[in-house]
């Protein structure tokens, strides 16, 4: 079914605007490149009537918390995602951008798991990627879209295009963008000869990097920022224009094909994920067989309170263990507990100066466990 | 004993073409002779320059000679060459004009030939020897040597004995001066500016000869006239003018051109009667041998200077190189400079088309049935390309700087008669907008 | 008594001559020869009816326009490769209207090949064109004569004869009718779609009735044009091109009516 609900497949009448979901757009947590909040994304793109708005920061997922409480109380549906830029290995290639969007929690997961993945294994701040680093499974339960850099040749875009295809079949597309230059036209019609050359169906992308026009002179600055010139010297690293917003839907119907736009509906229906699904999930290795979790913290507690009080436990600490492993469990909070038991029993064990801190001082079963 | 010596002797040329009213002195003929060798000395009323060692230097002796003739006819000079320095004044003063050469006959034969009064020093004793029987140096040859340094000075058989090759010379040389400064008094007085143009150029030579020989090259000189004595009250005590030319230069044309082109424009306030050349900003001049430089840098060196005589009368302002900046506005892209373009970082072209021509300012275009007309209604062909920027970008400091704001959507329009155009459509105040023409594709 | 019969005279067969003597032998129909280097003008078309097969140099060229700033680049842009490279440069002697140097640039004309020398007066802009072909420069001079007497362009002529580089002048189509001794004159003026309308009345050899349509498209636009654009019918070629909109036509492009589009934020 999808995000967006059981409406959002309905046809429309043509007169009407067209609906349409924005799949690519970067926050201020893309550094110096995004020039809006996350809050004021999602805010206008309900205002525009967007039916979903897709936050898909720099191979970072460091903006989706905010756009999740924002659309939480707009009531906007949300994707999340990342994009990375694929850098070439050789001459056959070009450099192009591939949006991924993650569909279910695994989808999150395995995105999650990627660019830490990808940010280890490179200097800090930045990242490096090429093909060779990319496989289907990695990025499983994920869809993506190649948005190719106009730059490239019909053959490099060829070559990217298979590969998209071999690599994420029945789940890629190709993101085409039109901001108003001069070349717009030929490039859809390159785009068109891409897709029909390989198959991969084409979808509407805004490459947003503002919420509204206006913030342009600001996105000058970080630009400016990042090169490290002053504005007069920025040149042609600057936008050409404030076209990469999130536009009103009757702009982009007079902008991008109605198929295009109607395509875009296609992608989110396959993305259902919300952050709402995240819960904690400890490791199981913290409890020995034989055991649950509660069981073994009621053991290991109680052998711990035989080892602070040899003379036996008083009846008001009594009952106050008692009480704080009835929170515990009422909470569940008991592997979080044995996850830090562990932790501590290792680090005495090497001798590595252990403290508890907070609120931790005053509970009687961190004292047990030698938390404190 | 024996070198390679030319003497030049300051002479008025008859109906000289350079109104000259007195001849070259000879110190300055020295500073100029001292390009072609530092063994330069004044002799009496002469310079002689003694140079076997520069040959080399010049090619071979063939194309010296020439050098140095082309020099001594344009100062007023002149020029003959012997194996001694005295045969070589000798002949300059009475060597007819086969005889201007000493090495063709050998020496003995042509000296012989010459009368008395060709050495100075033997000319002094004219009277007693004439009574000897002695008319010529021949007959003074014949003379026993011991009666000789007996009977008369002992710098007579000195500079016979110079002069025949048989004692060697030694005299103090000439030391180039610093700097440039020459002077010349017209022969008659001068009233229009270009008609300096005469004297001038005598000056020039000499100036290029001071040069060459200090391997400079003068990228600034300064003409200076005096008025005349005889003149009204405010026109002062004379002008002056300095031209200039970018590269450091030894070329007396270039100079000569560059400075008609300079003078043509000049008005003399008063009749002129004096001039003087300073050399005043001199540079190192990189010489280049001559057979290496490749057909294109020698081409354009003439066209350099070419383009120097064009800025020269037409006004510095006038040839423009372009000079590219990344900029997305049209008209802050590229500008025209009259500097030689340094060596900036090549810029890509960019990538989106720009047309070859552009209005200096975009030209409002009449707009009918939503239709920009330019001679006639225009076909619009491509568009819209959004161009918006330069917030940024403020005329000047002062409070009322425009801000040269641009948001403007462009169009490739086409026209019958005018061809392809660049438009823009621009939003004015209100819901007005506006077509400018800015540019040809041409 | 009858005087004898002679025959006919025969069709004159150059075939039938011994080598070296048919090289000496020029047809009237034949273009001249070239009588120095020529450059070819990019367009092969061009190059076939120009004497010599290209521009020619050692001597001037007339291009006549209808308006200046209308296609010289168009004209001579193909041309450009083969006549800057290293050290060469193109001149500008009193151009129409401001050079642009990114326009330049994206013919492959880089800052250092371009000198634009701006005269005001007809006299000056003859007497700056002659100082730079007097010169002989290493590259291309193009000069801008809207105003200049036969006699003065015979001057110009005669300097041209030891000037290595092409010269190209510029002058308005009215001046057909005056008297020239420029050796090759062209009439350049726009035909259908991207082409130009190109007749030569003034050349070495046979003179062509005939008139070219060169295919000009604007070389920077060769890179954003989308189909419906890139190629247009013009008379005289065989038509091998694909007529416009078949993308609009089923619906496929996003509707483009440049003429009644009214612009919205």
């Amino acid at each position: 079914m999808g995000i967006l609900g059981e409406d959002a497949m309905t046809v429309r009448p043509s007169r009407s605007l067209p609906d349409y979901v924005e799949l690519r757009c970067v926050t201020n947590f893309t550094f110096l490149r995004g020039a809006s909040h996350a809050e004021e994304l999602v805010v206008r793109a309900k205002a525009l009537g967007y039916l979903a708005l897709a936050i898909t920061d720099e191979c970072s997922m460091a903006g989706v918390v905010r756009a999740h409480v924002a659309a939480k109380a707009a009531q906007l549906p949300l994707l999340l995602g990342s994009q990375f830029c694929i850098q070439p290995r050789n001459e056959t290639e070009a450099p192009f951008t591939l949006v991924v969007l993650a569909q279910n929690l695994n989808g999150y997961g395995n995105l999650c798991a990627f660019i830490t993945k990808l940010r280890r294994s490179s200097n800090k701040g930045t990242y490096h990627l090429t093909l060779d680093h990319i496989s289907e499974a990695e990025l499983a339960d994920c869809v993506v879209l190649l948005c190719p850099d106009r730059q490239a040749t019909e053959v490099q875009l060829e070559a990217a295009g298979r590969w998209v295809l071999g690599s994420f079949t029945g789940r890629c597309w190709i993101g085409v963008d039109q901001l108003r230059r001069l070349d717009d036209e030929l490039w859809l019609h390159r785009m068109r000869c891409l897709s029909e050359l390989t198959a991969l169906p084409l979808v509407a992308v805004g490459d947003v990097h503002m919420h509204i026009r206006s913030r342009k002179p600001l996105q000058d600055v970080l630009t400016a920022t990042r090169v490290g010139k002053p504005l007069s010297e920025c040149g042609y690293d600057l936008q050409r224009s404030a076209e990469q917003h999130l536009r009103t839907r009757l702009r982009l119907a007079q902008t991008f094909p109605a198929e295009l736009l109607a395509e875009t509906l296609v992608v989110a229906a396959r993305c259902s994920f919300s952050l709402e699904e995240l819960k904690y999930q400890y490791p199981d290795e913290v409890v020995p067989a034989g055991h649950t979790a509660a069981s073994f913290l009621h053991q290991v507690t109680y052998e711990g309170a035989g080892r602070r009080w040899p003379g036996g436990v008083a009846p008001a600490i009594q009952a106050q263990i008692e009480h704080e492993l009835a929170l515990i469990c009422e909470l569940h909070y008991e592997h979080y507990f044995l996850t830090v038991y562990d932790i501590v029993a290792f680090a005495r064990s090497k001798n590595i100066l252990c403290q508890g801190r907070g609120s931790a001082a005053n509970s009687v079963v961190c004292y047990c466990l030698g938390i404190t | 004993m024996l070198g390679h010596w030319a003497a030049l002797l300051p002479t008025p040329l008859p109906a000289s073409p350079y109104l000259l009213k007195s001849a070259i002195d000879t110190a300055s003929l020295g500073v100029w002779a001292l390009q072609f060798t530092p063994r330069v000395a004044v002799l009496e009323d002469a310079v002689v320059a003694e140079m076997a060692g520069s040959a080399r230097l010049f090619g071979d002796l063939a194309h010296l000679h020439t050098l140095v003739e082309a020099g001594a006819v344009e100062l007023g000079a002149k020029l003959a060459w012997a194996p001694t320095g005295t045969a070589a004044l000798a002949l300059v003063r009475h060597g007819g004009s086969e005889a201007g050469d000493g090495f063709q006959i050998p020496l003995e034969r042509v000296l012989d030939a010459l009368p008395l009064e060709a050495i100075t020093a033997v000319g002094k004793h004219q009277p007693t020897l004439a009574r000897v029987g002695c008319r010529t140096l021949g007959d003074v040859r014949k003379l026993p040597r011991g009666g000789l340094s007996r009977r008369f000075d002992p710098s007579l058989l000195k500079a016979l004995d110079q002069a025949y090759g048989l004692r060697p010379e030694a005299y103090e040389w000439m030391v180039l001066p610093e700097s440039f400064k020459g002077r010349l008094e017209l022969m008659s007085r001068v009233e229009t500016a270009p008609a300096l143009l005469f004297g001038a150029r005598r000056l020039l030579v000499q100036m290029a000869g001071w040069l060459a020989a200090r391997r400079l090259g003068a990228t600034a000189f300064t003409l200076r006239w005096c008025h005349d004595v005889m003149r009204a009250k405010d026109a002062g005590t004379g002008g002056e003018i300095t031209v200039r030319t970018a590269q450091p230069s030894q070329n007396v044309d270039h100079f000569a051109r560059l400075l008609t082109e300079h003078l043509a424009q000049v008005q003399l306030l008063a009749p002129a009667g004096d001039i003087e050349l300073l050399a005043t900003e001199v540079a190192p001049l990189i010489e280049e041998s001559r057979s290496l430089i490749p057909e294109t840098l020698r081409k354009g060196a003439s066209t350099e200077l070419a383009l120097e005589r064009i800025q020269a009368r037409l006004g510095s302002g006038c040839v423009r190189r372009p000079v590219i900046t990344a900029d997305h506005r049209l008209e802050w892209m590229q500008s025209w400079d009259h500097a030689l373009p340094k060596r900036t970082v090549a810029h890509s072209p960019y990538s989106l088309p720009l047309p070859t021509w552009i209005l200096d300012e975009p030209l409002r275009l009449i707009e009918r049935d939503n239709r920009p007309h330019y001679q006639g209604p225009l076909q619009l062909l491509l568009g819209p390309d959004r161009v918006e920027g330069g917030w940024w970008h403020r005329s000047g400091e002062t409070g009322d700087a425009r801000p040269l704001n641009v948001q403007r959507d462009y169009w490739l329009a086409r026209s019958p008669h005018a061809g392809v155009l660049w438009v823009f459509q621009q939003r004015l105040a209100g819901d007005q907008t506006a077509w400018f023409l800015h540019g040809h594709f041409g | 008594m009858p005087f004898p019969v002679r025959s006919a005279p025969s069709t004159f067969d150059t075939g039938a001559l011994p080598r070296h003597v048919a090289e000496a032998v020029w047809r009237g129909s034949d273009v001249g020869g070239a009588v120095s280097r020529t450059v070819s003008s990019g367009f092969t078309l061009l190059d076939s009816q120009l004497p010599g097969g290209g521009w020619p140099t050692h001597s001037l060229t007339e291009l006549l326009m209808p308006q200046a700033a209308l296609c010289e680049w168009r004209l001579l842009g193909p041309a450009l490769p083969s006549l800057i490279d290293s050290g060469r440069r193109v001149y500008l002697i009193a151009p129409p209207k401001q050079p642009h140097a990114g326009g330049l640039a994206q013919l492959g004309l880089t800052s250092d090949q371009v000198v634009w020398v701006g005269a005001s007066t007809p006299v000056d802009r003859l007497w700056v064109t002659e100082q730079i072909v007097k010169s002989d420069p290493a590259g291309v001079v193009l000069s801008w004569l809207p105003q200049a007497r036969p006699e003065q362009i015979r001057r110009l002529q005669i300097h041209a004869q030891s000037c290595d580089a092409p010269v190209f002048l510029f002058r308005p189509t009215g001046t057909l009718g005056d008297a020239s001794p420029v050796p090759l004159r062209v009439s350049v003026s726009l035909a259908q779609g991207w082409d130009l309308e190109v007749r030569i009345p003034k050349r070495r050899g046979a003179s062509l009735d005939d008139t070219l349509y060169l295919a000009a498209l604007p070389c920077s636009l060769a890179k954003v044009l989308p189909p419906r654009l890139k190629t247009v019918p013009a008379p005289l070629l065989a038509p091998s091109h694909q007529e416009a909109s078949h993308a609009r036509a089923l619906g496929r492009a996003a509707p483009h009516t440049p003429a009644s589009q009214s612009l919205s934020s």
